[in-house]
């Protein structure tokens, strides 16, 4: 290519951004959506499948009616197509953890398998055989925790023929594929569903064969699970093992027969060892009967001897009762005459003690006299004391102050004589002076030496004679004063003791008189003390004496108490003797009384034991007469159990005799082989994988075609704009094919890019969506994404394919025109009359700017068409999603709501007719219940006569007609029109009429609940949803097959919610009489739940119409608007304002959307038809209509896309410029 | 005061960094009645002139007076009714649309005036009182031409503003053209603007304005302006 076309092509891409864009974007969603939706389902396939691959699921299963052992298994593992086989158990239980118990079903759980392994998610393996892996579940619904303990037990409470534990711990979770679902296959007990698994040890089995033989098939790995290749060849495999079974299965059957033959040899033997043991035992019996009579006969006689004993006994015991209260007596007599005595030597103690009190009163009065005595002596020696006293104070006074007086003379004689000693002095000093002064005259003068000697001498005998008197001659003066000094002082002391005398009130001068006084006052006081004494003299007391008299007084007192103590004594004595004596014959009496009582109780003693010795006779006799009675009973019990035993025997022998005619009529016996469509969590998930792959393969068509039509549009639009371009290119010489080379380069670079980010888009967000919503349903692994190369090859090869045939077909128009035509602008598009104005009547009504309308409308018919297409797809899907939520709602809620009138069943196996009865009014009195419909049900195999489809489907056998329209409402899906039920044919649902190509008036066969297979007439076809149903009468029941069928199912309806049914349910189950019961609300959960998976899908679809709604009427009106541009332009010259200019075009915009979204109604219809029909179940019929509600919401989701691009593309015809619209042709 | 003034008009475009001055200070006044041709060569602004007195552009500056109103002070929806009432168009290729017949084209304009004149009429005034129902594809040049004008006309405009409306036309159509447009003119006394660049349209006009870099560089007044059938080019 050359280079200028290159940078020619990118330059285009450059200013055409918007369209490239759209372009790009419509193949990214049609991508996107068909490689993401498409992969999902193989994606969902291939996790499963390498899943599968990896824990090694079985392919196929094998149930024996008698089990499997080593040799059977040995013999499967030698089949050519079997790859491995592999032995395991099973059992199901009600396994309990607390109140709530479940239905369980306990896998064995051997370390060394190599099929069926599983992931384990949480905890360790199981060690012991007490423990047990649980299901590891979902989020939502998860299985047991670890560390759960729970109880298992089997309704029929023959655990220990299966199991020897019954008490388990969960350690540890799994997943794994056998369980894929949180609803499981039905369960071997009563009907009802696994709720969930256990894996257990296998040594916790006590069974000694194999439940069920898994096999893997040498190829199965190799193809891939969800696809019909594998089941073909798994079912060539079955067919081979089905084959191998029937002549392997004698081999277990032999093997059963020789141990039943075995039993019932053992039997016999029982038998008549048991016989023998009957007639030992009674003879036995009989010995023993007549022991006891003798028994009985001696013990009347020992009886007598007891009660003649008694006698006795009583008499003796009388005996000495009497003589023991007679001595009693005796003492007593006794003890009463010394109490007399007693009583005597009481009274002289009295009469003595009296005495003694009057004698002691007398000595205290006397004691009383001398202490008075005592006192006045003393009181008398006290006055003369005083007396004395006084008279020696006087004397006192006396002295001191005679004392005083001569003191006083004594001072006054020292101060006379200190007076004297003074003067002397002064004397001798002035002598000395005059002496000294003699002397010292004299001295030197001669002569006068003698005279002076004289006159020393006289000095010095002045000077010794003072120094005799002490007084040192020198110093004369200084004795003066000392002495002048003593004068002062004592004139002081003088004046003191005048000065204390005058304080005594004693004048110094009045002291001779003073002393006088006193010798007055003691000459009164002597007088008064002689008169004292001689008023004593009187008394005979010497008044020195008076101590002595005190104290002669205070001995005799002593002495009177003294003789008072001993008289107290000799009372104390007495009465002490008194007492003691009263106490003696107390304590006498007190003995016989003690007596009296211990005689008493002896004597009650004696009595009771004779008593004791009358009852055990009575009772003695009594047990005579019982034994009496026992023997009587024992004669007739040995009589019955002579007869029991006979019977017994003979029962034994029939039981043996009946085991013996089992033995002969044992069947061969068959195996039932299962592949994985059969195999419950396989099969629903395949069924999950075919509706996607259904969804995947019907909705990415119409982006293909939607993506076509933008391409179409697109191109023609663009190419017509380059037209002149185009035509300059070809002038310039170059070929067609280099030109058309540009617009292919350019729709293919789009196309590339959108497949490229639709493959990322698409496998980032749609199987995400997917597996996550399945994952609420299923127990997936983590997804891994597969690169689904042939979808995006596909995809790519499609898209590219359709994108380059439009832009070739878009280019080869013009490239026909030779290079002058195409230099000139092309012919514009003639104005033509549209049909619609021949119409004369109509067109004349309509407003000028809907005949503009009109017109236009029909001028670009090529964009009419398109643009009704698109949006008409846009609507489909809209209408298709909606649909799915809607069916399956609408299936749910009219199953449960309106077509079944019950809630659950209840089944009770082995009832008669009356206690069938009964139950069912047991059952209307509980007040949750509301109503009860007795019915005999069952499973049953359903073939169409013509080929060989077949169905499973629950048969309900009814008393009468009427009965079947109070449990089911029957009537014809379309139309609602009722059915009768009659006695002429059974009722068969829709789904399973469709399935074998059936209908009302055919005949249908179908098993009996004994297996036999009999053709029966459809009567009709009844709207039903959910499982395979065929209705009939008893009557009907008994005409085809030749016998009537048990009625033991009861149609129960609760009056309440969930909680009360589950609760009903809880509460039923422990009813003796039922046996199992199966109720809806399972189911229901089951498709709520897959309804919410269904809904997230549903809105996916829905975001991806509304996203492709966006493109095709955005580019759409893109292209309409830059094709009429000038016109727009025009429009706006000639004055119309914003508001017109848009009616102008946007009123052809919704015309063709509403246009659009009507057509989009019907083949939304049709389109939802046809998915619900893929992706219904084989047993379930989701409903086929879409709710009126959808449809008019989808036309006006529809409506409001088409405004909301209006209202974006708003701008773009602003934006249009008139000037340069209108400069010059295009 | 006249009917149309321009005073000191300016226009000026940004086209990248570059700023191109279309009008450069344009000042003319027109009389109700009058037939003006507007002349000049490609380029030299004319048709600015008259987009912006059509009220299909605005000028950058300056005041432009019709009738007593300030078209250059209009916002948008003022301009479109400025259109709407005042203003009729007549382009050199036609614009008629396609999907409409001549009548039709007429009707569309009409639709939304306010004292309208009867389309068909007006289409029998110019011409086509039997090819009302054709088709612009069905017609030729001229008469799709005539139906340009007979839109314009319809809308009874105050102004009627024509821009090449020969420009696409052989001599003879052209001419017979002009003549419709001179007898509009003088027959309804509305004023019509032609523009030209073929200058031997100029003795036509009442008056004659030569247009050149964005500037009138001649204002003429024809005393005596000339029939359209002698003048010859």
């Amino acid at each position: 290519m050359p280079r200028t076309l290159k940078k020619d092509i990118l330059r285009l891409i450059r200013t055409t951004k918007g369209r490239f864009f759209s372009l790009t974007a419509i193949v990214t969603i049609g991508v996107a959506f068909f490689v993401g939706v498409s992969s999902s389902s193989t994606i969902m396939a291939d996790n499963v499948d390498t899943y599968a691959d990896r824990v090694r699921l079985k392919d196929i299963t094998i149930y024996s009616d008698y089990g499997f052992d080593e040799e059977d298994i040995k013999a499967i593992s030698g089949l050519e197509e079997v790859a491995y086989a592999e032995g395991s158990k099973f059992v199901d239980v009600n396994a309990a953890a607390g109140s709530t118990s479940i239905i369980t079903r306990i896998h064995s759980y051997d370390p060394d398998s190599q099929i069926n392994l599983f992931d384990l998610v949480e905890g360790r393996l199981p060690q012991k055989k007490n423990e047990v892996l649980s299901e590891g579940g979902t989020d939502m619904e998860p299985g047991y925790p670890v560390g759960t303990v729970l109880r298992i037990s089997r309704p029929e409470n023959d655990l220990d023929d299966w199991l020897d534990v019954d008490t388990v711990t969960v350690v540890g979770l799994i997943d794994t594929p056998l369980y894929l679902n949180m609803t499981k296959e039905n369960s071997t007990l009563a009907n009802q569903y696994i709720q969930t698994y256990l894996y257990i040890p296998e040594e916790a089995f006590v069974i000694d064969y194999d439940v069920e033989v898994n096999v893997l098939t040498k190829e199965g790995v190799s193809y891939e699970s969800f696809y019909d290749a594998y089941e073909k060849y798994c079912s060539r495999v079955k067919e081979e093992i089905e084959d191998f079974g029937t002549t392997q299965v004698m081999h277990r059957h032999d093997e059963v027969l020789e141990e039943a033959y075995k039993e019932l040899n053992d039997g016999w033997q029982e038998y008549y060892d048991g016989k023998k043991e009957f007639d030992e035992e009674i003879a036995d019996a009989e010995q023993e009967i007549a022991d006891a009579k003798q028994e009985i006969a001696d013990g009347w006689q020992e009886l007598d001897d007891g009660i003649q004993k008694l006698k006795d006994a009583q008499k003796e015991l009388d005996d000495s009762e009497t003589d023991g209260y007679q001595q009693i007596a005796d003492a007593r007599a006794e003890i009463e005459k010394g109490r007399e005595k007693l009583k005597e030597g009481e009274s002289e103690y009295y009469e003595k003690e009296a005495e003694y009190l009057a004698l002691k009163d007398e000595i205290d009065s006397g004691i009383k006299q001398i202490k008075e005595g005592i006192k006045q002596l003393q009181q008398a020696k006290e006055g003369l004391d005083q007396i004395d006293a006084g008279i020696a104070q006087i004397n006192e006074a006396r002295e001191k102050l005679t004392t005083a007086k001569e003191g006083i003379a004594m001072i006054d004689a020292g101060i006379a004589r200190i007076d004297e000693s003074v003067t002397q002095l002064e004397t001798a000093a002035a002598g000395l002076t005059q002496l000294d002064a003699a002397i010292a005259q004299m001295d030197g003068i001669p002569g006068m030496e003698a005279q002076k000697a004289a006159l020393e001498a006289q000095r010095d005998a002045v000077r010794a004679q003072l120094t005799e008197q002490g007084i040192d001659p020198d110093h004369i003066s200084e004795t003066v004063e000392a002495l002048k000094q003593q004068r002062a002082e004592l004139a002081e002391q003088r004046e003191g003791v005048i000065a204390s005398l005058q304080e005594q009130g004693i004048a110094y001068e009045s002291i001779d008189q003073t002393i006088a006084a006193l010798d007055a006052q003691k000459t009164a006081l002597e007088n008064t003390r002689a008169g004292v004494v001689a008023q004593l003299k009187e008394q005979g007391i010497e008044a020195d004496q008076i101590d002595e008299q005190i104290a002669s007084l205070q001995a005799q007192i002593t002495e009177l108490n003294n003789n008072k103590r001993m008289i107290d004594e000799g009372l104390a004595e007495g009465k002490a003797q008194l007492d003691d004596a009263h106490d003696t014959l107390d304590k006498a009496y007190m003995a016989t009384i003690n007596a009296a009582a211990e005689l008493a109780e002896e004597v009650e003693k004696a009595q009771k034991e004779i008593n004791d010795g009358w009852n055990e006779i009575d009772e003695n006799r009594q047990k005579l007469k019982d034994a009496e009675k026992d023997l009587e009973d024992a004669e007739k019990e040995l009589e019955d159990a002579r007869k029991d035993g006979l019977q017994e025997l003979a029962d034994a022998k029939e039981e043996l005799d009946k085991a013996q005619q089992d033995i002969d009529d044992l069947e061969d016996g068959s195996w039932t082989v299962l592949d994985r469509s059969q195999h419950y969590a396989s099969k629903t998930y395949k069924n999950t994988v075919e509706q996607m792959r259904a969804i995947g393969a019907v909705f990415p068509m119409f982006f293909f075609m939607v993506a076509a039509l933008v391409c179409l549009t697109t191109m023609t639009r663009m190419i017509d704009e380059q037209r002149s371009q185009l035509g300059i290119m070809r002038a310039l010489g170059y070929s067609r094919l280099q030109c058309s080379m540009k617009y292919l380069t350019y729709a293919g670079m789009a196309t590339a890019l959108g497949t490229v980010l639709g493959t990322v888009f698409g496998l980032a967000i749609f199987p995400y969506i997917i597996y996550t919503a399945w994952k609420m349903m299923y127990i997936l692994p983590p997804m891994k994404i597969f690169m689904p190369w042939r979808l995006i090859v596909m995809s790519a090869v499609g898209f590219l394919a359709v994108m380059l045939a439009t832009t070739w077909y878009v280019c080869r128009n013009d490239m026909n025109d030779v290079p002058s035509q195409l230099l000139r602008p092309k012919s514009p598009k003639l104005g033509k009359t549209a049909l619609i104005e021949r119409i004369g009547p109509l067109w004349n009504r309509l407003s000028f700017s809907w005949k503009i309308t009109m017109r236009n409308l029909f001028r670009y018919k090529q964009r009419l068409i398109m643009t009704v297409i698109g949006v008409a797809g846009c609507t489909a899907l809209l209408i298709t999603g909606f649909g799915i939520s809607d069916s399956i709602n609408g299936m749910v809620d009219i199953q449960f709501d309106e077509l079944q009138l019950f809630e659950g069943q209840v089944h009770a196996e082995g009832l008669k007719p009356s206690e069938m009865n009964v139950l069912k009014n047991d059952l209307l009195k509980q007040e949750d219940v509301s109503s009860a419909v007795i019915a005999g049900s069952y499973s049953a195999i359903a073939v169409n006569g013509h080929d060989t489809l077949e169905e499973t489907v629950n048969v309900q056998v009814f008393e009468k007609p009427e009965m079947i329209q109070s449990c089911y409402n029957l009537r014809t899906r379309v139309g609602h029109e009722p059915i009768i039920p009659g006695d002429d044919g059974v009722i068969i649902n829709e789904k399973l009429a469709e399935n074998l190509g059936l209908k009302a008036g055919d005949s249908i066969i179908v098993e009996s609940k004994t297996g036999i297979r009999k053709e029966v007439r459809i009567a009709a076809v009844t709207e039903m949803y959910i499982q395979h149903y065929m209705f009939m009468t008893q009557a009907y029941y008994s005409k085809v097959f030749g016998s009537t069928i048990s009625m033991d199912t009861l149609m129960v309806d609760i009056d309440g919610d969930v909680e009360v049914s589950r609760a009903f349910q809880k509460r039923i189950v422990k009813d003796d009489r039922v046996s199992g019961v199966q109720f809806y609300d399972t189911i229901l959960e089951n498709f709520k739940s897959m309804v919410n998976s269904l809904d997230l899908i549903v809105w996916a679809l829905i975001i991806s119409s509304m996203s492709l709604a966006f493109v095709v009427l955005g580019n759409l009106t893109n292209i309409n608007i830059s094709e009429r541009q000038r016109e727009i332009a025009t429009l706006k010259v000639l004055g119309f304002r914003k508001r017109e200019v848009q009616n102008y075009i946007f009123k052809e915009n919704n015309v063709l959307t509403g246009l659009g979204a009507l057509a989009g109604i019907p083949i939304g219809q049709v389109l939802h038809h046809f998915i619900m029909r893929q992706v219904e179940m084989d047993y379930v019929m989701f409903g086929r209509t879409v709710d009126p509600s959808s449809n008019v919401i989808s036309f006006f989701m529809t409506i409001l896309f088409g405004m909301l691009v209006n209202f974006f593309m708003r701008r773009r015809l602003q934006s249009i410029e008139m000037v340069e619209s209108l400069k010059s042709v295009e | 005061m006249s009917y149309i003034e321009f005073h000191d008009v300016t226009k000026v475009y940004h086209v990248g960094e570059v700023d191109i001055r279309a009008l450069d200070g344009v000042d003319f006044d027109i009389e109700k009645g009058q037939f003006i041709v507007i002349a000049g060569a490609s380029g030299a602004g004319k048709s600015t002139i008259l987009n912006i007195l059509g009220g299909m552009d605005t000028c950058t500056d300056g005041e432009i007076i019709v009738d007593g109103s300030r078209v250059d002070q209009m916002n948008e929806a003022e301009l479109t009714d400025y259109r709407r009432y005042d203003i009729g168009f007549v382009f050199q290729f036609y614009n008629l649309v396609q999907n409409l017949t001549a009548l039709e084209n007429v009707e569309l304009a009409v639709e939304i005036c306010k004292d309208p004149l009867d389309p068909a009429r007006v289409l029998e005034q110019v011409g086509l009182g039997d090819r009302m129902n054709n088709f612009p594809s069905q017609l030729s040049g001229g008469e799709q031409q005539r139906v340009a004008i007979a839109r314009a006309l319809a809308k009874n405009p105050k102004l009627l503003l024509c821009d090449e409306p020969t420009g696409a036309l052989d001599y003879v159509t052209g001419k017979q053209i002009l003549k419709l447009l001179q007898e509009t003119c003088r027959t309804h006394g509305m004023t019509v603007i032609i523009i030209t660049h073929n200058l031997a349209l100029c003795p036509m006009g009442d008056r004659v304005f030569r247009v050149k870099s964005g500037k009138i560089i001649s204002a003429e007044v024809n005393e005596h302006p000339q029939d359209i059938e002698t003048i010859e080019w």
